[in-house]
């Protein structure tokens, strides 16, 4: 049991939850009174701007995983355990061409699944919601777990209450507000998680001798300062792969592409990248000097939170608090909305009932929303996993999703049969890499196996696509499936 | 730092107590200690603690100790403190050998466990070494296929779109 290291006291633990609990909820509602229709409940009117849009995106990136398992991953791996996590950020470069290429491609696009759905067809498109269901529900899990346990760590809250508040919060206010929430609320938080990690990465830096921290990591953690270290090399690769998978299939990032105005885009992700690459270093960091300040690490999930209210006290611990749960809100809100698009716009409406009213799909919205958060709940209630085995055991899944989409995006002769194979095959032998070698190299495996079978297929099977096929608007509704 | 946690553990946590009782034995429980070393390819691990069941007493506290011999020649202080499990990370390759015993409220030591004895053995370097280029090939392809074929729609807009 940890009982050395609880900075703050339940009472004000539960004030600070209230606080920003009534806070989001006011806000989300406020902002969610803009959305009069579906299509601005689900893409806030097609109209965001550049700021708002670098804001959620950066944002949504920042999960509590950033804050929560970045300090895990310089505490397991040193140096290159914090440069691997920053390499998600890499991601978010590469999608801001991509999200210029979706809008033209698809002008009145609504998810990622119907751009796989009109490029590949039926079949691949059922093997991706699989991928993508998955995915979300493992990143939702992981979030809502996170909640639970920075609460415990930082203030004694049970683990089960704490978790439970903060995944009520973010459904009660995704539900009112839809996007124009999600965004409004995100860019809030963006700015509070900024000048939260900055400060207390300043005061970290102020109070801790880097001298000491060396010496004491030199002799009790060799490994970590070791260029060499085997895992940490390959963890480099895997998670920029886990990442790239992460944004390129996800439809968090496709809404918010869809959403942002068509000259704004790009621009809004790249900057996005710049100002979220520093913030995995600068939370990382700060755990590194756990053992020079004497403070014993019983989790490993909270240990980010735990060396920061430790060094800065009283005060600190409340600035962590606050900065995860920014952090979490904003990517739990997102996450939340834009699965329950996928599902409404790719199940309901595509597979279900094609002449669905808008009434009905912004009601179907809602109850998803809160079926979504009540899944999420009674998965993360027992808290089975640590963090990191919940979040990198999806990693293959979406791994061999990487170029079947830009494949699907960049080359006309990208086919179903490639796109199928490279799914499949990529995620079950990255898989079995998870089992037989370890997390740190399963996405990259997967990522290798997919890109294989695309470019076999690509030899053996070309196809002709069309890219008018892509832009619903100016084809027939019930145009041909390429399958 | 973990002198002084325990200092106040002592003192001011649990009291003194001039009749206090021999500390009990103490044992791992994650993983447990056995007769083969438990071997590890990542470098860290979560060592968990605690009293041994019918053990009399109760321990205000823990003393783990390290070494890289089996015969504690050279042993390094891991953790001292009232906390039944730490983490350890960055761990060089090779064996460690760890033990763990109880502290009374005047920081009399009991006996020491058993010893937990850990190889550390990490991915082959020639795996390492080959992964790594897989990484390469496919970040150069994922980037030349997004660089390039932006590239290419840009220089075609008017006439795809």
């Amino acid at each position: 049991m940890d009982v050395e290291n609880i900075t703050l006291s339940r009472e004000t633990g539960w004030i600070l939850l209230a606080i920003f609990s009534i806070a989001w909820v006011g806000l989300g509602i406020f902002w969610g009174r803009k959305a009069k229709d579906h299509e601005g409940f689900m893409l806030a009117g097609r109209n965001v701007g550049m700021a708002l849009g670098a804001a959620t995106a950066m944002a949504t990136w920042v999960t509590s995983n950033t804050i929560m398992l970045a300090p895990q991953f310089a505490l397991k791996m040193g140096i290159w355990g914090m440069l691997a996590y920053s390499t998600a950020s890499f991601g978010l470069f590469l999608f801001a061409p991509m999200a210029f290429r979706i809008r033209k491609l698809l002008p009145k696009g609504f998810t990622s699944g119907d751009f796989i759905r009109l490029r590949y067809g039926k079949p691949v498109w059922v093997l991706f919601l699989v991928v993508s269901m998955i995915y979300s529900m493992a990143w939702l899990v992981s979030m809502a777990m996170a909640g639970g346990i920075v609460l415990q760590t930082l203030s004694g809250i049970d683990y089960k209450f704490g978790m439970s508040v903060i995944l009520g919060v973010c459904v009660l206010y995704t539900l009112f507000g839809g996007l124009y929430a999600v965004i409004g609320t995100d860019f809030v938080q963006s700015l509070i998680i900024l000048i939260g990690i900055v400060t207390v990465g300043a005061v970290v830096l102020t109070k801790v001798d880097l001298s000491v921290v060396y010496a004491d990591v030199a002799t009790t953690q060799p490994a970590l300062l070791d260029v060499l270290m085997p895992v940490a090399l390959l963890a480099l690769f895997n998670n920029m792969f886990f990442g790239f998978g992460e944004i390129f299939h996800n439809n968090v990032w496709w809404s918010r592409a869809f959403a942002m105005r068509g000259d704004v885009s790009h621009k809004a992700f790249f900057l996005s990248g710049f100002l979220w690459f520093p913030i995995p270093v600068a939370a990382g960091f700060i755990a590194l000097c756990a053992g020079s300040l004497g403070i014993n690490v019983t989790d490993i999930d909270g240990v980010g939170p735990l060396v920061a209210s430790q060094v800065l006290g009283p005060v600190g611990a409340v600035v962590v608090f606050v900065v995860v749960f920014c952090s979490l809100a904003s990517s739990i809100d997102s996450l939340l909305a834009a699965t329950s698009d996928l599902l409404v716009q790719d199940v309901y409406r595509k597979m279900l009932h094609p002449e669905a009213s808008e009434a009905q799909l912004r009601r179907l919205g809602s109850i998803l929303i809160v079926a979504l958060g009540l899944l999420t709940w009674l998965i993360a209630l027992p808290r089975m996993a640590d963090l990191n085995v919940v979040l990198f055991l999806s990693g293959p899944l979406v791994a061999s999703v990487i170029f079947p989409v830009i494949g699907g995006l960049y080359w006309e002769k990208a086919g179903q049969g490639g796109a199928f194979c490279a799914i499949l095959l990529g995620s079950s032998v990255g898989l079995v890499t998870y089992y037989t070698i370890g997390w740190y190299a399963a996405s990259l495996v997967s990522a290798a196996i997919s890109l294989t079978v695309m470019l076999a297929a690509l030899r053996i099977a070309p196809g002709d696509f069309d890219w008018k096929l892509l832009d619903e608007s100016s084809v027939n509704p019930n145009h041909p499936d390429p399958s | 730092m973990y002198a002084a946690a325990l200092c106040a553990a002592v003192t001011g946590g649990v009291g003194t107590s001039a009749q206090a009782a021999e500390p009990p034995a103490v044992e791992f429980i994650q993983p447990e200690a056995g007769d083969a070393a438990i071997v590890n390819t990542t470098g860290h691990i979560d060592l968990v603690w605690a009293v041994r069941p019918g053990s009399d007493g109760s321990a205000p506290a823990y003393e783990l100790e390290g070494a890289r011999s089996g015969d504690f020649a050279e042993p390094m202080g891991y953790y001292s403190g009232l906390d039944e499990r730490t983490f350890l990370s960055g761990l060089a390759e090779g064996a460690y050998f760890f033990r763990v015993r109880a502290l009374d409220a005047e920081a009399r030591p009991g006996e020491w466990s058993e010893v937990l004895a850990l190889e550390v053995d990490y991915v082959e370097r020639w795996q390492v070494n080959l992964l790594m280029l897989v990484g390469l090939l496919c970040l150069a392809a994922t980037v030349g296929i997004i660089v390039r074929g932006s590239l290419r729609a840009e220089g075609s807009s008017h006439r795809k779109f």
